[in-house]
């Protein structure tokens, strides 16, 4: 397939995706909308939601959608390092009694970290390695891990006995944090229907891996006007408080602002949505999409924002709104 | 890349319009401020025609802000902003940025711009908002039709101005008209020194900010006129001298008819003198001419030749004109001294201002002696021209008097000594505070006097010069800077 049929079809296979998680995931569009872009991007999400919202259950549709290797980790705070990547174990051959390295749960192309907030920092750090360089190293030995892979996470705001936050060089390893609404009435009432009421209907396979790495090859080719770049890196660097010509809602109200990660981000993120809006460059309006998402968890309040009530949503559009 | 340019060309337009209609708002608005500047200087500061100055710059600002703005360039990326505003999305500039890019997804977006480039309706692409703008000119014209209405101090003085003005330029050119009509006689020197004296007084004309500076102008270009004329004097007296020594030869050769007629100035008597003339009275003339020289000579020559040809018309004009030769230098001045003259007296009538020159003058006079007349005139400087007489003999006509000319203030020469009139208050010392190094901070009080404070110039002169020398002497002056001082006031004495 050339790359003019891959854009063609892009668009196409990226509805069919949608329509297809709908089956299964009634409302909740704009969580499969930002879902799917980071996953064609090639980048782990973060979702935070309360419990019973369906998280888990998006996921394991989307694995089941794009037809990829699926494995979920329940985070507990007794959860080990080994236990998710694995460990070498004693094995007994005809030649005699060996090693042989037992792959963990990250081993698959879409690893569900459930409650990822409540496994100790030691086990989070593991997964460093395996969300940034999709690979994994056991006893001085570096495997890499399947391609496409990424590492969807969840964890639950309301709680927070007995959890422990995610560091931010954690946090700033997931492309975006999405934030799962509760649903609307409506949304309930298709809920109620789908679970516990007669209705059947299953999801199934869109594509394939090859065709979802394709569609992201497709998606990094899209261009972007140099305006719209600088919108996005001065969009960055406006988080930061440090900075000379920072703006006063940065410097009243964040203690540490994004990464080049951010950046990173919101530009492959941007190029996808463009496409999957049929259009063949990315535009500001992209970049406004998907600006939320990938700086919520990148970006940390002060004390004057948190005895303000201030939101980090509130400060990206309000910054989002100046440099326009 | 040209097709993308192409389809941009109507996306130029419609800026290029937007922007002369933002430019027409901006220049309206910035019309009315300068119109408004104007009247408000007009408040501080005589600005005639300021009503017809404002207008005009209202109206200029429109054309001015119309034309700066259409006739900016619009570049290709504008261009392709504006467009992508209209919904386009960034297709454009990512065009344009990626013109020169190939690969099918460079490909395809430059398709799908330019698909959506020749879709868009140009329409959209509005102007920028003026409402500001027109407030803007809206708010400075009603300032500006307030001050309009309103009474200024300085409106009155605007209105002399413009008299002013439009009486010296109408004798700038009653000057220019003269000279060319009159220096058509004139030796090269005398047409270089009265175009120096024109040229003088246009330029001090121009520079005049009342009518004081105007009447000082030319009072300064009539002397010098009047020096210019005194040799020219000379040469009238030479002229006089030469008719009266032609005569005289004439009368000494028995030539009494011609004599009379020469002296007479007639053509028409010369011609027919000429005309009756006897071979003897021919070699008589010619004996005469022995004793002759200069125009009379010329003259008489022409009369001999005339007496010898026949053709005494021609002959009498050509004598007369010798005669009148050497007075042409002094006709071009007086000329130009009528026309200097003229504008003042028409100054002079407009003097009711503070620093109005009116002054009047009256006079007999006897026309040759013959009859007596009165007249009035209005003098400017401190020697009115005497009055005009009217003749008391029928036959002589109106003729100049010649009563000697009476002494007349005019306002301008006028000093404010306030003092001197002692209708002032006194300084009054309110306060007084030692400071150090010796100085003294001094609050004064009311100051001195009022502005009817006028005292004539020449009641003061000597005693300012006086003082003046004085104080150079007393002062921190060179010898020379001493001198230039007391010969500045000996100079000022001398011409009371």
């Amino acid at each position: 397939m050339n790359t003019n049929e891959s854009i063609s079809l892009f668009a196409e296979q990226y509805d069919r995706l949608k329509k297809e998680i709908a089956l299964e995931m009634i409302g909740q569009e704009d969580v499969v909308e930002h879902l799917l872009l980071a996953v064609i991007a090639g980048g782990n999400v973060l979702l935070e939601g309360v419990p019973g919202l369906g998280k888990t259950h998006l996921v394991r549709v989307l694995s089941r959608v794009l037809d990829l290797p699926f494995s979920r980790i329940q985070f507990t705070p007794d959860l080990m390092p080994a236990d998710i990547t694995g460990t070498n174990i004693l094995v007994r051959t005809e030649e005699g009694n060996s090693f042989r390295f037992q792959e963990g749960p990250l081993f698959s192309s879409i690893v569900l970290a459930d409650e990822i907030n409540r496994a100790t920092p030691k086990t989070q750090a593991a997964l460093l390695e395996a969300m940034q360089e999709h690979s994994v190293t056991v006893a001085g030995k570096t495997m890499a891990l399947p391609e496409p892979y990424f590492v969807l996470a969840t964890q639950n705001p309301v709680e927070q006995e007995g959890t422990y936050p995610l560091p931010e060089a954690q946090l700033d390893r997931f492309l975006f944090k999405v934030l799962v609404p509760f649903p609307t009435l409506r949304e309930l009432d298709g809920i109620m229907n789908l679970t516990v009421g007669t209705a059947e209907k299953h999801a199934s396979r869109v594509i394939g891996a090859e065709e979802l790495l394709r569609m992201r090859e497709t998606a990094r080719q899209v261009p972007i006007a140099s305006s719209v770049q600088e919108y996005a890196l001065k969009l960055v660097l406006a988080t930061h408080p440090e900075q000379a010509d920072a703006p006063e809602i940065t410097r009243k109200y964040l203690r540490f602002g994004a990464s080049p990660r951010a950046a990173q981000a919101i530009l492959a993120t941007a190029r996808v949505r463009a496409l999957n809006q049929g259009r063949y460059n990315a535009a500001f309006e992209d970049i406004r999409y998907v600006a939320p998402a990938c700086l919520r968890h990148r970006l940390a309040l002060n004390f004057a924002a948190v005895t303000e009530g201030k939101s980090i949503e509130s400060i990206i559009a309000q910054l989002m709104k100046e440099l326009e | 890349m040209t097709e993308l340019l192409k389809a941009l060309r109507p996306v130029r337009r419609r800026i290029r319009r937007n922007r002369a209609l933002r430019g027409a708002a901006a220049g309206l608005a910035a019309g009315a401020a300068a119109a408004l500047l104007l009247l408000l200087l007009a408040r501080f500061v005589p600005v005639p025609d300021k009503t017809v100055y404002a207008a005009l710059l209202l109206a200029a600002g429109i054309p001015a802000g119309a034309a700066a703005g259409a006739l900016i360039p619009v570049k290709n990326r504008e261009a392709a902003t504006a467009a992508d505003a209209c919904g386009l999305r960034e297709r454009t500039v990512t065009a344009l940025e990626n013109a020169g890019g190939d690969g099918p997804m460079v490909r395809a977006q430059r398709r799908d711009a330019l698909d959506a480039l020749r879709k868009l309706d140009v329409k959209q692409i509005r102007p920028a908002p003026v409402r500001k703008a027109l407030l803007a000119a809206l708010a400075a014209c009603v300032l500006g039709t307030g001050l309009l209405l309103l009474p200024g101090g300085q409106d009155r003085k605007a209105e002399e101005l413009k008299t002013l003005r439009t009486e010296i330029a109408r004798a700038e050119s009653a000057i220019e008209e003269a000279l060319k009509e009159d220096e058509k006689g004139l030796s090269e020197a005398e047409k270089s020194e009265l175009r120096k004296i024109r040229d003088e007084l246009m330029q001090n004309l121009d520079r005049s900010r009342d009518e004081t500076d105007a009447l000082v102008a030319l009072d300064k270009a009539e002397k010098r006129l009047e020096q210019m004329r005194s040799p020219s004097a000379g040469g009238s007296a030479e002229e006089t001298g030469a008719a009266e020594a032609l005569a005289q030869a004439l009368q000494g050769a028995g030539l009494e008819s011609q004599a009379q007629a020469a002296l007479s100035g007639d053509e028409n008597a010369l011609a027919q003198a000429l005309a009756g003339m006897s071979a003897e009275e021919t070699q008589a003339l010619a004996e005469a001419m022995e004793s002759l020289n200069g125009e009379a000579l010329a003259a008489a020559e022409a009369m001999e030749g005339a007496a010898q040809s026949g053709d005494a018309e021609q002959a009498a004009a050509q004598a007369l004109q010798a005669l009148s030769a050497s007075g042409s230098g002094s006709m071009a001045a007086s000329a130009m001294q009528q026309a200097v003259q003229g504008l003042k007296a028409a100054l002079g009538g407009q003097g009711n201002g503070p620093s109005g020159s009116e002054g009047s003058g009256a006079g007999t006079g006897g026309s040759g002696g013959q009859g007596t007349g009165s007249g009035a005139g209005r003098g400017t400087t401190n020697e009115d021209q005497g009055g005009n007489g009217t003749s008391g003999n029928p036959s002589s006509g109106p003729v100049r008097g010649n009563d000697a000319p009476e002494y007349r203030e005019g306002k301008y020469e006028t000093i404010y000594d306030p003092e001197r009139v002692d209708i002032a208050t006194r300084d009054v010392m309110t306060n007084q505070q030692q400071l150090g190094n010796d100085s003294v901070q001094i609050e004064a009080g009311q100051g001195r006097g009022t502005l009817e404070g006028d005292v004539p110039y020449t009641s003061v002169i000597g005693e300012y010069a006086s003082g003046e020398a004085k104080s150079a002497e007393s002062e921190n002056l060179t010898a020379e800077q001493r001198e230039w001082v007391a010969e500045y006031f000996r100079l000022l004495t001398e011409q009371q």
